[in-house]
């Protein structure tokens, strides 16, 4: 992996200008960070990769609406024979149909993943905002207040954390989305549960990154200046800590990309018929892994180069953000 | 009750039917009954060895008169619940046969076919040595009356047939052995007679010219008055066959059968007991049900299962030679249809437009292709007599999108919302996309509403809960039309306020009830078989139901199994009665 470029090489290090002038320019920590994402090949495929997922992402739809992708028109002439296989090789890949056609009714992979990149990102996106919402406000409050607040709420994080959460989303989800699931449900469902499972981790870095700050002379300056509680975590505190969220965004939203795909494989996903979700779609073609391999590996490939591409930037921006760190 | 793919009803053909059972045999030499000769596996079964069941489905129910689920039933009555008739071994006609089993003959009928006289044979025993008498018969018979104390789910055949005085609500004036009065029970006497402890005689209402073929289910199968224990009975089975239960039955999970040494070999001429011990278990996918088969590692060798090999293995099985050896494809007697409700489409030329639109070719291929059936018009399986071939719009089996296009467009309904109801799973699924997709295409609007699998025929039996179209499948008791069109579209004696039976379309035909009416009392059982034929046409033709799939079974067994064949006695499963182990 990349060796982080130390703070101090990044700041002496000075552009030279035509005239043969050398002067130190001033640059925020964010333009000092992107310069070391610059520099790290790595971590720029992976940004690339991610702006491109997301940017697909948001195609999807449009094209749907524009007729260009159909997920579910089925063409059950092109799945004949015994076992209802795709005729043709390569999961009956064509100049139609790019990646094949699903066995046994004959619907477009290629539209169906395309469809299913959006609906995974949208589901693991809000569950990430969610996440971060709560576990913010969790951290910061716990560590700015201390005492009996930092003490339940760290006793309730630890509750949360001792938790077996798949059996218990398994077991709730009958009750919570009723049968038969109906699709808007299961989504609500999906992204409180990872939300609830997931705010403990990000405010225990938020609360320790509190107790530091909190001691810190510009919390003090601002305290002697008469700023309440309010405005300093507001304005002091929480500015301070935009990198340890940004980093862990990133890493935890492939982890609900993979999770959601797990929950489908488990059967507590959205109606396979209607709407697509690589995990849905995975679910499906595991059982074809032998009969049609292509089938098989696309959805699978997919959702590797999605975890993949956010876990490489993730651990990028931590490296630039925060490069004293140690890495595990 | 329905019960495809998990459950059953059968085939086979009265005794009285001999015309149609032997135009339906017709060509086949005397043959082999015991497994298909052709198999090769089939030959030189030898005793002992523990076979093993694994199947997807639990046997919802294992007390006699509660059993109505096909793969429940072809378990029970060959190893543990012996009956007056039951079927020959064998696939196809072979497996349809009725034979005598603890009756000396398929029984003596009056002419008018409402008087039925059977003699039990002398050495038929119960698990603890004692005799099966006339009695036993009687006393389990008239549990199936016992729905308020809790015995439910089976056929109800016994109160139908039974000649026994109709209370205020239409239905027999006896409420099971368990709390009617002295006066009630007088009346349930009088429909079964016991001459002697050997000799039964039936009294029915109407003439039932397949009767011999009804006692081959196991409610009609005998039960000891002092080894009812109720609501227990489906843990604690008391055995006349060749097995018996060791320890405790769990309906979730299975249990254990061992020899049962009372049983005499002597008095049995369908059942061969080849291996020492059976067990059973459940629960398992019906994938991960395949892979363990093919894999064939320990047990799985001795395994052998009803759960048939899920579409998406199909193709790994049908296309490797060596896994060939191991894997049957048979006919099924269930067929996988289509209700339209006529309530809420009242149009008959809409619920054509919804006929017309559907391509059953491609709800096979959603199943698998071939080994899961062929496409078909009538709610009738070709495995029974009564099947006659025919093409209600002319559309062929691909449908017509421009027809039922026309014909909505006529109608004035172009647009129409319909909510297509299905039990869910990944076959369901697919075939779903292309129902709704058929639908689309000539004009409707479409939601797909997949079920839960356990709930699923409260579900669209409910008149608050049911929609448009509902999914649904049906197999024969035994081979006769009279346990297809009168269950399914007798409105009288399906619908009540909050419930609709098996009639899920809220048919109500006065015309159809007549023609019910006036076929049962038929004693002819070619032209009572006639009679379904011309109902199920004009049921058919009105668009109350759409029929897709005859189904078939595509089984594969361990490596050590012999005797393996796809028997049609009780829908189209594995026979425990031919089954060894080497």
């Amino acid at each position: 992996m990349t060796v982080p470029v130390s703070e101090i090489e990044a700041l002496v290090e000075a552009p030279t200008l035509a005239g043969g002038f050398t002067t130190i320019e001033g640059r925020s920590p964010g333009q000092i960070a992107w310069q070391r994402i610059k520099r790290d090949k790595t971590t720029m495929v992976a940004l690339a990769m991610v702006v491109l997922i997301l940017l697909l992402a948001i195609a999807a739809p449009i094209l749907k609406a524009a007729n260009l992708i159909d997920p579910n028109t089925p063409h059950t002439d092109l799945v004949q024979g015994i076992g209802s296989l795709p005729t043709g090789a390569f999961g009956g890949a064509s100049a139609k149909h790019w990646l094949g056609v699903v066995p046994a009714v004959g619907t477009d992979v290629f539209s169906r993943i395309f469809l299913g990149i959006t609906l995974d990102m949208s589901i693991a996106l809000a569950a990430t905002v969610l996440t971060v919402v709560i576990g913010v406000a969790a951290g910061l409050v716990s560590g700015f207040y201390g005492r009996w607040t930092d003490s339940v709420l760290g006793r309730l994080m630890d509750l949360i954390l001792a938790f077996p959460q798949l059996i218990m989303i398994l077991a709730l989800s009958p009750v919570l989305v009723g049968q038969p699931p109906n699709n808007t449900k299961v989504i609500i469902y999906l992204v409180c549960l990872l939300a609830v499972f997931g705010w403990p981790y990000l405010a225990r870095i938020i609360r320790g990154e509190v107790f530091s700050l909190r001691e810190r002379e510009f919390v003090e300056a601002a305290r002697s200046l008469g700023a309440r509680n309010g405005r300093i975590l507001w304005k002091e505190l929480l500015p301070n800590l935009r990198a340890p969220i940004l980093i862990y965004s990133t890493i935890i939203l492939p982890t609900y990309v993979s999770t959601e795909a797990a929950f489908a494989y488990l059967g507590l996903g959205l109606d396979p018929t209607t709407t697509p979700t690589l995990g849905s779609i995975l679910n499906d073609s595991v059982n074809y892994s032998q009969s049609d391999p292509t089938y098989f590996f696309v959805p699978g490939i997919t959702l590797v180069l999605i975890v993949l591409s956010f876990n490489l930037l993730g651990d990028g921006l931590g490296d630039a953000l925060n490069p004293k760190a140690d890495r595990f | 009750m329905a019960f495809a793919r998990t459950g059953v009803r059968c085939l086979a053909v009265g005794a009285a039917a001999v015309l149609a059972l032997a135009a339906c045999s017709s060509g086949k030499g005397g043959g082999s009954k015991t497994g298909n000769p052709a198999n090769p596996n089939n030959q030189g079964q030898k005793k002992g060895g523990t076979l093993y069941y694994d199947n997807l489905d639990v046997y919802s129910h294992l007390d006699p008169q509660r059993i109505y689920i096909g793969l429940a039933l072809s378990f029970a009555t060959r190893t543990m619940f012996r009956t007056l008739t039951t079927f020959a071994q064998g696939e196809g006609t072979d497996g349809t046969t009725i034979v005598p089993d603890m009756a000396t003959d398929l029984g003596q009928r009056t002419a008018d076919a409402k008087t039925w006289t059977f003699t039990l044979k002398p050495n038929v025993k119960w698990q603890d040595g004692k005799a099966v008498t006339c009695a036993d018969f009687k006393y389990g018979i008239s549990r199936t009356f016992a729905a308020d104390d809790g015995i439910t789910a089976g056929p109800t055949y016994a109160m139908d047939y039974l000649n026994i005085p109709r209370a205020k609500d239409g239905g027999p004036d006896y409420k099971g052995p368990y709390h009617s009065t002295a006066a009630q029970q007088a009346l349930y006497d009088k429909s079964i007679d016991c001459p002697t402890t050997n000799k039964i005689v039936f009294h029915l209402r109407h003439p039932v010219a397949d009767f011999d073929g009804t006692l081959t289910l196991t409610a009609f199968a005998p039960v000891r008055k002092d080894k009812d224990t109720v609501k227990k009975m489906d843990n604690e089975p008391f055995s006349n066959g060749p097995y018996k239960l060791q320890g405790s039955w769990d309906l979730a999970h299975g249990g254990t059968l061992v020899r049962n040494p009372e049983w005499d070999p002597s008095s049995d001429s369908v059942r061969k007991d080849y291996p020492d011990k059976i067990v059973t278990s459940s629960g398992d996918t019906a994938a991960v049900i395949a892979q363990k088969l093919i894999a064939d590692n320990g047990n799985a060798k001795n395994t052998v299962t009803v759960t048939p090999i899920p579409p998406s293995n199909v193709a790994q099985v049908y296309n490797n030679k060596e896994l060939m050896k191991r894997a049957v494809v048979g006919q099924q007697t269930f067929v996988d249809y289509l209700s339209i409700n006529v309530k809420k489409v009242p149009d008959r030329r809409v619920r054509q437009a919804i006929a017309m639109a559907i391509d059953k070719t491609a709800y096979v291929t959603a199943w698998g292709g071939a080994t899961a059936g062929v496409a078909t018009n009538s709610v009738i399986s070709p495995a029974l007599p009564a099947y006659t071939k025919y093409d209600a719009f002319d559309t062929g089996d691909k449908g017509n999108t421009n027809k039922a296009k026309a014909l909505l467009q006529q109608a004035g309904k172009v647009g129409m919302h319909i909510t297509y109801e299905y039990r869910k799973t990944e076959a369901q699924d697919k075939a779903a996309a292309s129902i709704k997709a058929n639908l689309e295409a000539a004009g409707f609007k479409v939601t797909v509403s997949p079920l839960g699998y356990d709930q699923y025929y409260d579900i669209i039996a409910n008149p608050s809960q049911t929609s448009e179209v509902v999914w649904t499948s049906w197999g024969a008791d035994w081979p006769s039309a009279s346990t297809v069109i009168p269950p399914l579209f007798d409105g009288r004696a399906n619908i009540s306020s909050n419930f609709l039976g098996n009639d899920y379309a809220e048919y109500n035909d006065p015309e159809t009830n007549k023609a019910i009416d006036t076929a049962l009392q038929l004693t002819d059982n070619a032209s009572l078989q006639q009679a379904w034929s011309t109902l199920d046409q004009k049921i058919v033709k009105d668009a109350v139901v759409v029929p897709l799939m005859a189904d078939k079974a595509f089984f594969i067994h361990g490596s050590n199994i012999k005797g393996f064949d796809v028997w049609s006695g009780f829908g189209g499963y594995p026979d425990p009665a031919s089954l060894a182990v080497q």
